[in-house]
């Protein structure tokens, strides 16, 4: 397992490395942006792999409120965390980006807004998970996480009639701009190396969330000993 | 030989059960009450437009002003079922779980809805509101938004009952979720309010968020009930 | 030349915070791991004296 950890460590490495490239020096540089246009190859599959982390923890949700498993429930906080950590990306590169090519940092576009409503919904999540007490957390976590995921579609229904009802200008280009294919490339290999980084930080923090439950329970364990030993 | 009584009589007895205490005791809504009449004149002292003005904010206040008030309303819910130990003895008997979740939502539905008629009024007054569009559809729109605050309301009031720090945690945990429902709610009142644009399609997105929410609730409120 | 050259401080700026924010959760792994294997460390020289 040690080997495959690592051996997946450095193909996550190269992938970022060789994305990189792709992003900085491959990828043609943008006709009307220039340059600056770059950060969309972090941007947008920061966007996507959140997405799917978030999808992960709705999974994990259903199962976990099914079965009552221990995996469920670490996987359900492993990629709700790391899903939370890619939107802060996806946040904080959108108006880094906007702000050079259109003058502003923040307009009411639908994705960025829809982002932002994802990430309160999460952020939300973890509060709960890590400022409430009681061992029925999971339980309600797991009800939140439900409840997130099914929000998201109409989160973004209405923020996107919000945006045709009061226009503003829209980050990454509209509905009718394409892209030019070799940025394809730069696009798609990022957003593998992402999913691997990704999916590394899962890992391990799924790992540790099953470590931190045993750990619990040894805890108890103990204390319990500890009590029936002073009974003798 | 009786049958078992169906949900909805089971229902009703436990939404009339609540009535009826809270009519003897009056504390919620009195308090309520008091609340809403404050928020509605601290509101109207900082914001002081003109009659064209008013027409575009009041909407956002109006409602900004109710979600706070139902907040206050949805944590007095469960505290009281939770000090007689009323939690238990639901958990106990044979009575559906979806139940005591319609009646406590109806419950704060009636009670949120007094707020509304108490404050509405009172912003009329302070912001001399005229409404361009018709009034009626203002009452759909007061309808649905109040079901969608309070059918997720009165589920994550539940979900917060055990957590420490109760109270944060609930407007924490309610009011990222609400968003759509808010941002519907605001614009509905606005659009209808100035005649500026058409609310329909918010009313159409309130009234699937109502469907959804009300669905989701119904079905996982039996696994969290029980995991108390 | 390009002319949004000078723009370029914006997209170095984005991609120190993406690589920023990465470090910084991989970091709270690392010292959660730390943390969790004294932990268990200790638990388990604890039940090594009780057995005594």
């Amino acid at each position: 397992m040690k080997i495959l950890f690592k051996s997946c460590l450095v193909l996550t490495a190269l992938l970022l490395g060789y994305g990189f490239c792709q992003a900085m020096y491959i990828a043609p540089t943008e006709a009307t942006m220039g340059d600056v246009q770059r950060i969309f190859y972090y941007h947008l599959p920061s966007a996507w792999v959140a997405f799917l982390l978030f999808f992960v923890n709705f999974l994990a949700s259903v199962w976990y409120l099914i079965r009552r498993s221990v995996a469920a429930d670490a996987m359900a906080l492993a990629s709700a965390e790391v899903g939370v950590s890619f939107c802060t990306i996806v946040l904080i590169t959108g108006p880094i980006w906007a702000r050079p090519i259109w003058g502003i940092w923040w307009t009411w576009d639908a994705r960025l807004t829809s982002t932002l409503v994802l990430w309160l919904i999460y952020v939300s999540y973890l509060v709960l998970r890590h400022y409430a007490s009681g061992g029925q957390v999971p339980v309600l976590a797991a009800a939140l996480g439900i409840f997130g995921f099914v929000d998201v579609p109409i989160v973004y229904m209405a923020i996107r009639w919000f945006r045709t009802q009061h226009p503003q200008p829209v980050i990454g280009g509209g509905q009718g701009s394409g892209l030019d294919p070799t940025m394809w490339h730069a696009v798609l290999w990022n957003l593998a190396a992402f999913a691997m980084l990704a999916f590394m930080f899962v890992w391990v923090r799924y790992r540790q969330a099953i470590v931190e439950h045993e750990l619990e329970e040894a805890h108890a364990q103990a204390s319990l000993d500890y009590e029936t030993e002073g009974a003798q | 030989m009786t049958s078992a009584p169906s949900l909805w009589a089971i229902t009703r007895r436990s939404l009339v059960k609540d009535l009826r205490l809270e009519w003897r005791s009056k504390d919620a809504i009195n308090s309520m009450l008091f609340f809403a009449l404050l928020v509605v004149v601290i509101f109207s002292f900082g914001f002081d437009p003109t009659a064209e003005e008013s027409r575009k904010i009041a909407g956002g206040l109006l409602w900004v002003a109710i979600l706070f008030a139902t907040v206050v309303a949805l944590n007095q819910t469960w505290t009281r079922e939770i000090r007689n130990q009323v939690m238990d003895a639901y958990r106990l008997s044979p009575a559906p779980p979806q139940a005591l979740f319609l009646s406590k939502t109806i419950g704060n539905f009636i009670f949120v809805s007094i707020l509304e008629v108490l404050m509405v009024p009172l912003f009329v007054v302070f912001y001399n509101l005229r409404s361009v569009g018709p009034v009626w559809q203002l009452l759909v729109v007061a309808l649905l938004a109040t079901w969608a605050l309070v059918v997720n309301g009165t589920f994550f009031a539940a979900l917060s009952i055990r957590t420490r720090s109760r109270e944060i945690m609930l407007p924490l945990i309610l009011f990222p979720i609400s968003i759509p429902a808010l941002l519907a709610m605001v614009d509905a009142t606005t659009s209808i309010l100035t005649g500026d644009n058409s609310p329909i399609f918010w009313m159409r997105l309130l009234a699937v968020y109502d469907l959804v929410f009300t669905t989701v609730s119904l079905v996982l409120f039996e696994p969290v009930v029980n995991a108390e | 030349m390009n002319p949004a050259a000078n723009n370029n401080a914006y997209l170095y700026a984005a991609y120190i915070v993406v690589w920023v924010i990465h470090s910084v959760y991989a970091l709270s792994l690392f010292s959660r791991g730390r943390h969790m294997k004294r932990e268990a460390r200790e638990l388990n020289a604890a039940n090594a004296q009780s057995r005594r």
